[in-house]
């Protein structure tokens, strides 16, 4: 269980979170808040619905904090009391760095029953705080493509679709990547190994550098004096 | 030059080397007896077709470094041969080149021929944290499996 990285443990508990987590399964956060905040804890509760988490921090019985997606104190506890499952964890002597709510719970939570009940009635689908799109998975670096130091490159998903080229006959150093990938991969059962994710392959006068990610594949040829770590880097 | 492949154990992390002709025999190796020496021969023909498939797009290949999660294999192409190197993941890199650089001239330029026999090249024990024995290849690439 991670903490926030704008969380620091309170200095007079121990730094190894504590807590406890569940799964909701109804519209409960409110009471699991206001439990939280009867109690006096120091508290950051932790909400993940999917691939949205959000973070509410309580310090001393009072909310002080919360976070989720792009949205920060009031707006993102009023957003997440909709929420009507998740999984939740309790870190205890979580604190926030920012203070960004400083209105009574009692009024925050009753606001938020408020703006739930509206949200839920409400015609449109258009939410109030729209939340940032989910972040993909993994994605390729087109950009590097813009780079004067390659010469010709090729970036092919896992499905080995052609996705982005560079220099002449792309199809062809997609050919050639590809066979030499699968060459590789026995070369590498040989040798009783296995995870290929690069190679490189240097000429007296051109280098080529092959990256496989889990979107795809990308292969570069630059000259003899590019720096292969380095695109390495940006490409990893 | 079976000397010359054991002084690369000097470098911490490297695993085994040989030593391969322009036609991707087995010359000599250093490497644990758990491989066959046929395989070799395999590794050297798969080895240079990888490099005439690339040659088109970087006229020529002197070197390929080719990295697994666990092990590297660095493979450089002489006129006469090719020197072959299995090191971990966490081999320094730098001194392993050097070392590389160091056993290549003292091989010299020379065309090394197949071994003749089983007997004629070197086999030493696996050691404890050898890669897995080989087995039936897997045509696998990042985890996928490709046939």
């Amino acid at each position: 269980m991670n903490a926030s990285r704008s969380a620091l443990p309170s200095s007079d508990e121990e730094p190894a979170t504590k807590g406890f987590e569940g799964v909701m399964v109804s519209a409960n956060l409110h009471n699991l808040v206001q439990m939280e905040c009867l109690g006096m804890h120091t508290r950051m509760i932790r909400v993940d619905r999917g691939d949205v988490v959000g973070r509410i921090y309580v310090t001393g019985g009072q909310i002080v904090h919360a976070e989720v997606g792009g949205l920060a104190g009031q707006e993102a506890l009023f957003e997440m009391m909709t929420w009507t499952r998740g999984a939740f964890s309790l870190e205890d002597g979580v604190r926030a760095l920012d203070e960004t709510i400083t209105r009574p719970w009692e009024n925050l939570l009753m606001e938020a029953a408020h703006y739930h009940d509206e949200k839920v009635h409400a015609t449109s689908t258009v939410t109030l705080f729209p939340l940032p799109p989910a972040p993909m998975i993994e994605t390729l670096d087109m950009t590097l493509f813009d780079d004067p130091e390659i010469l010709n490159a090729v970036q092919f998903s896992v499905d080995d679709e052609l996705l982005e080229a560079k220099g002449d006959d792309p199809e062809a150093l997609h050919s050639a990547i590809a066979y030499a990938s699968q060459l590789l991969v026995h070369v590498g059962a040989a040798l009783g190994i296995e995870g290929l994710f690069e190679a490189q392959l240097i000429g007296p006068e051109k280098k080529m550098l092959c990256i496989a990610t889990a979107a795809g594949t990308t292969a570069v040829v630059t000259s003899s004096k590019t720096n292969l770590t380095a695109i390495s880097k940006k490409l990893s | 030059m079976n000397q010359v492949l054991k002084a690369l154990k000097d470098i911490p992390g490297v695993f085994g080397s040989f030593v391969l002709t322009p036609d991707g025999a087995l010359a000599s190796r250093d490497m644990p007896e758990v491989y066959a020496d046929s395989i070799f021969s395999e590794i050297g023909r798969r080895l240079n077709g990888i490099s005439e498939a690339a040659e088109p797009h970087i006229d020529a290949v002197n070197e390929l470094v080719v990295k697994f999660e666990s092990h590297w294999l660095i493979s450089r192409r002489r006129p006469g041969f090719t020197f072959n190197v299995l090191a971990e993941q966490s081999v320094n890199y730098p001194a392993l080149k050097m070392a590389l650089n160091v056993a290549i001239r003292q091989i010299g330029d020379v065309t090394v021929t197949a071994a003749p026999t089983a007997s004629a090249v070197t086999a030493v024990p696996v050691a404890a944290s050898s890669p897995t024995a080989p087995e039936a290849p897997k045509r696998r690439w990042r985890g996928h499996v490709l046939d």
